[in-house]
Formats: C-alpha cells, structure tokens, sequence
C-alpha cells in the first residue's frame, strides 16, 4: 500500500516541477511531456486485488489533477476514473509485461486526450482543430514510453526486495 | 422472457444516457469560464502547491546555481553599461515627473480611465504551468493575502500575459490571451506612432501563434510591423500595455474588414516571473 502511494505522490508532483523546467506551449509540445499520474495509475493497478479502491484512487488522483493542474471540476476525476476502468480491463487481459505496459500507457494517454478533446468542444470550453490534438498525442509518446518504462522496471525491482502485499 | 430482456436493455440504456446528461450538467457548469474556487479548492490548491514548492526546491536550487554561474560570468560588462546608465537615471526621473503630470492632465481632457500609470506592480513566480495544454493558464505565488483580486492584469517586462481568473489564499490562477474565448475580447490599440486603429482581439491561432484582431475596417490604415497595444476601453485592461507586433493582413470573405495577426512580444512557452497589475486606489 505504501509503495503504491509513493509511486502516485512522486508521479503526481513530478507533472508540477517538470512542467516548470520544460518551455512548451498548446501550439509547439514538448516531445518530454505526458501525463505521469495516468501512467502510474497503469502500474499500480495489479497491486489491487479490489477493483474498488483502484477506481476510487484513480478517481481521488483525478479530483487533486483538475484542483491543481487544470484549474477544472470533476473533468480529470471521470477522466482518471474512465481510464482505471480501460487500463484494468486490459490488464487483466494482457500478460504483465513491459510491452503490453507501455502499449495500454500510450492507448491510455491517447485516450484522455481524445476525451479531454471531445468533451471540451462539447461544452465549448474552448475551440481547437483535430490537427492539433494529433499533434499533442504524437509529442506525447515518446516520454510515456520511457516514463512507463522506468516505472515498470522500478516496481519490478522493489516487488523482488520487499514484498508488495495486494490491496485488498 | 425476450420481452423482459429488452426492458431490462431499454433501462439500462435509459440509465446511461440519464448519467451522461447529469455528467454533462456538471461539466457544463464547472468548466464555465468565471466560476470561482469554494472554499476547499482554495485550501487544497495552497497545501499543495506549498507541499509541491518543497519537493522542487532542491531542482529550484540546481537551476538558480547555474543561472548564478552564467550572471557571474557577464557581471563586469553590466556593471559598465549600467555605470552610464546611472548618469541618464536623475534626467529621465525629471522628465518622468513631468510626463505624470502631463499624462494626468491629457487623461482629465480625454476622459480616460485606467492608464498604466495609475497601477501599481506586485511581482510572482510562477508555480505551476498548465500540462494539459487545453486549458491555457499558469498559476503564480501570490493571492489574496497579497491583495489578488480576480480580473487583475497579469503582464511581464515585454507585455501583456493574461488576467487573474481565480484567487486563492497563497496563489492565483492566471487565464492567458492565447485562450480562444469568446467572452474574453480584449480592445486594443494598432499605432506607427502616427495614426491609431482601434480594434478587438478576437483569438488565437494555435497554428501560426498569432493573436487575431478583427473589428478594423478596411479603409483604415495599419501596416505590417505596427504596434499593438490595450487600448483601456471596457475597463479591464489598462491603456498601453504592449501585445505584439502586427505580422500579417488579410482581408475578410467580404471584403470589408481586415483580419490582423499579431505576433506576441511575450513568449508564452517560457514565463517564469510576472507583475499583476494593481490599481493604486486598491488597498
């Protein structure tokens, strides 16, 4: 239980100091930003024998996103809680290893900006084109696969020297 | 029994489309453009942030001690330029003196009512940029312990960045101009030190990183590389902050008006420190 919430608290504030030190911007994206939190909430989720408590984690990670990276409501909570639900089913789908990880990161970072994309025009938030939503998901690959790596390979290490107990 | 299955399929689907309208609802509401932090939101924001300024301080130092080593390394030479600065410092604050006055007497016979003049600066940090890209604000290191109040202008020392769109106690969030908001128009001024445009800011084009101006009509004169800056109409925005420089002309499909795209003096991909703009009557 611990290491699962260390790994979100350092993911969490990790999207905060990096977004401090990288210069991009919606029209120019850095090829080093993606969404840290989604990814671990990927790598935690066969830690959880109780779907609950995952779903309620993800849900709890997107409510603390919308308060202080998004300045929004709710939005990241459906969001995070919609992908834990994706990214659960297809765990328990795919063997654990660190190809099927990182394939259901990238589909999972896809999907919340496709999600994020949709739901915004639908509430008119604000008006962007599908040219640039490609081009955020494309600049967005590259750091989820390295960062899904370390983060896999990092549970991995930690589950052979203590014991990671399910949360149950 | 396969009647009972497609009632029970006919529920669930009522079920679905009942909590996505609900959802909508919520969403609706809480991504409207002026709804305000409650209470929690507030508190939670500034533990976290306080909690996230922590965690980077060790990054902030390593960051600050190799800007320090550059500083050093340029030092003899600013302090030369500034040495014969200092010299025109005593005849430009008498002139400045004079230039109050003036600027108070011209504001009495034109009747204008906020100019920068009249604003005080209060600097910030900023301590959070936005990761998502869609939303477009940053948040800064001061609130309303320091007097933040929403709607405030946020500028740094090559123009203009934004308002304040929410207050907490310890910080702000600050929504930027590169926001495509339709309630948000910004009337701004296109001079060549000679003649003056007025017009409307009317977005931003995420592809060219312009900022639109619509509202000029086509008789009217603006050329490429005009200034652009707040006019001071509509009350908000303070007359004579910069904005950019024009870039680029085009007519519309009627020919009637022309669309100007503004290249930004800011550059909204590195903002690190910025001054909110406080009126001095304001405690």
């Amino acid at each position: 239980m611990l290491v699962v919430i260390i790994f979100n608290i350092i993911s969490f504030f990790l999207q905060g100091i990096i977004s401090n030190y990288l210069n991009y911007t919606i029209s120019n994206p850095s090829l080093l930003s993606t969404i840290y939190t989604i990814i671990t909430i990927i790598i935690v989720s066969k830690y959880f024998d109780d779907e609950r408590k995952y779903y309620f984690l993800a849900f709890i990670l997107g409510l603390l996103y919308d308060l202080v990276y998004t300045n929004t409501f709710v939005l990241n909570a459906i969001l995070f809680f919609t992908i834990a639900l994706i990214a659960r089913y297809f765990t328990n789908l795919l063997s654990d290893n660190i190809i099927s990880v990182n394939i259901i990161s990238v589909a999972s970072i896809f999907i919340y900006h496709i999600l994020s994309f949709i739901i915004l025009g639908i509430i008119s938030y604000n008006t962007y084109n599908i040219k640039l939503l490609l081009i955020i998901c494309t600049h967005s690959i590259i750091m989820t696969l390295i960062y899904t790596t370390i983060m896999y390979l990092l549970s991995n290490y930690i589950s052979t020297k203590i014991e990671i107990k399910l949360i149950r | 029994m396969a009647r009972k299955k497609t009632r029970n399929m006919r529920l669930i689907l009522i079920i679905i489309l009942i909590i996505a309208i609900i959802i909508i609802a919520i969403l609706s509401y809480t991504l409207t453009s002026d709804r305000k932090q409650n209470i929690f939101e507030g508190i939670g924001k500034d533990i976290i942030i306080e909690v996230e300024k922590v965690v980077a301080y060790p990054f902030d130092s390593i960051k600050k001690l190799f800007k320090n080593y550059i500083d050093l390394r340029n030092v003899r030479k600013e302090n030369e330029i500034l040495k014969s600065n200092v010299d025109e410092l005593n005849s430009l604050k008498a002139a400045n003196t004079e230039l109050e006055k003036e600027i108070k007497e011209l504001k009495d016979e034109l009747n204008i009512e906020h100019v920068l003049t009249d604003y005080s600066y209060l600097n910030a940090t900023v301590v959070n940029r936005n990761t998502n890209y869609w939303y477009n604000t940053i948040t800064i290191d001061k609130g309303k312990n320091n007097d933040i109040q929403t709607g405030m202008v946020v500028i740094n020392g090559k123009g203009l960045i934004g308002k304040v769109t929410n207050v907490s106690n310890f910080t702000a969030d600050v929504r930027l101009i590169t926001t495509n908001d339709s309630n948000n128009k910004i009337s701004v001024t296109i001079t060549n030190g000679e003649s003056k445009v007025i017009g409307l800011m009317n977005g931003y084009s995420y592809e060219t990183n312009d900022i639109l101006i619509e509202g000029v009509s086509n008789t009217q004169d603006v050329k490429v590389g005009d200034m652009v800056y707040t006019s001071g109409l509509g009350g908000v925005f303070p007359s004579g902050i910069l904005v950019g420089t024009v870039e680029n002309i085009t007519t519309d499909s009627y020919g009637l008006a022309k669309i100007i795209k503004v290249k930004p003096s800011v550059s909204f991909d590195d903002i690190n420190y910025v001054s909110v703009l406080k009126r001095s009557d304001t405690k």
